[in-house]
């Protein structure tokens, strides 16, 4: 039997962030690739692969409620720019995950949304996970 | 206000703009009145624990004594020798630690609990040692 990982734990800069049940989503940052064919003639092809390196950044999304704290929070990181370290864990029967994500920034203009359910959806953009 | 600074015995890894960092020491500043609620029982479980020793030692020969400071690991192995729980005073130097803001690694970054819990045992006896020899019990070592 094989376990989800459903309950991650996430720290940005150092300090462990109480994020919103199942937000929680990342990209390894490996980019994307290209794959192009080659004809030898006579119905004989090979492929080119590329690695369009300009998409090797890596994304973490997720959700946290709209609290004094976390609002003020969320402005520093807006505010540190690309001076952000967000760090994964995450723990099953079968083993465990960790993924450290180097110079993360906010690019977006993030919502604070005020609601009585309100959640701030953050996507960092940051250097490929490790 | 006066510190001291611990060089780090094992790697701590923390999270310092934007990359992650070995750290090579830990500064820690004296604590003040605020601060008296986590340093007292500290405080308090040294003088019990020089005051158990003391009564040990009455009746037996003067050791030769070699004239050497006390130390940090002397202090922390004379509390381990005593009748104190020694594990409620590290959750006292924690309470300290994770909430004065007077520690911080490589002078940069304010442990939090987080950063304590990374901590080796090593260091951690290392500095709360150190603390007490500093700060804590200074005066009553005089």
């Amino acid at each position: 039997m094989t376990t989800q990982i459903a309950d991650p734990g996430v720290s940005i800069n150092n300090v462990p962030v109480g994020v919103t049940p199942n937000s929680v989503k990342f990209t390894e940052g490996l980019g994307e690739q290209k794959m192009r064919a080659v004809s030898f003639g006579a119905g004989v092809t090979g492929q080119v692969f590329s690695n369009d390196v300009e998409t090797n950044f890596a994304k973490v999304m997720l959700e946290i409620p709209s609290t004094v704290e976390n609002i003020a929070a969320v402005r520093g990181w807006k505010l540190g720019g690309n001076n952000n370290t967000i760090t994964i864990v995450a723990s099953t029967v079968e083993g465990d995950l960790t993924r450290i994500f180097k110079k993360a920034a906010l690019l977006g203009d993030y919502e604070n949304d005020l609601g009585a359910d309100g959640n701030i959806a953050l996507e960092f953009t940051s250097n490929k996970a490790v | 206000m006066s510190e001291i600074q611990h060089e780090m015995i094992k790697p701590l890894e923390y999270d310092y703009k934007g990359d992650t960092e070995t750290a090579q020491f830990i500064v820690m500043q004296e604590f003040g009145a605020k601060h008296i609620q986590y340093t007292a029982p500290i405080r308090q479980a040294v003088m019990r624990a020089i005051r158990e020793a003391q009564e040990a030692a009455k009746g037996e020969q003067p050791a030769d004594s070699d004239g050497g400071e006390v130390t940090g690991a002397d202090l922390i192995g004379m509390l381990e020798s005593s009748s104190e729980d020694m594990a409620k005073l590290f959750l006292w130097f924690k309470e300290l630690c994770v909430k004065s803001k007077l520690f911080k690694i490589d002078d940069s970054v304010v442990v939090n609990g987080m950063l304590y819990d990374k901590l080796s045992a090593d260091d951690l006896y290392a500095i709360f040692g150190e603390y007490m020899l500093a700060f804590i019990a200074a005066s009553l070592l005089k």
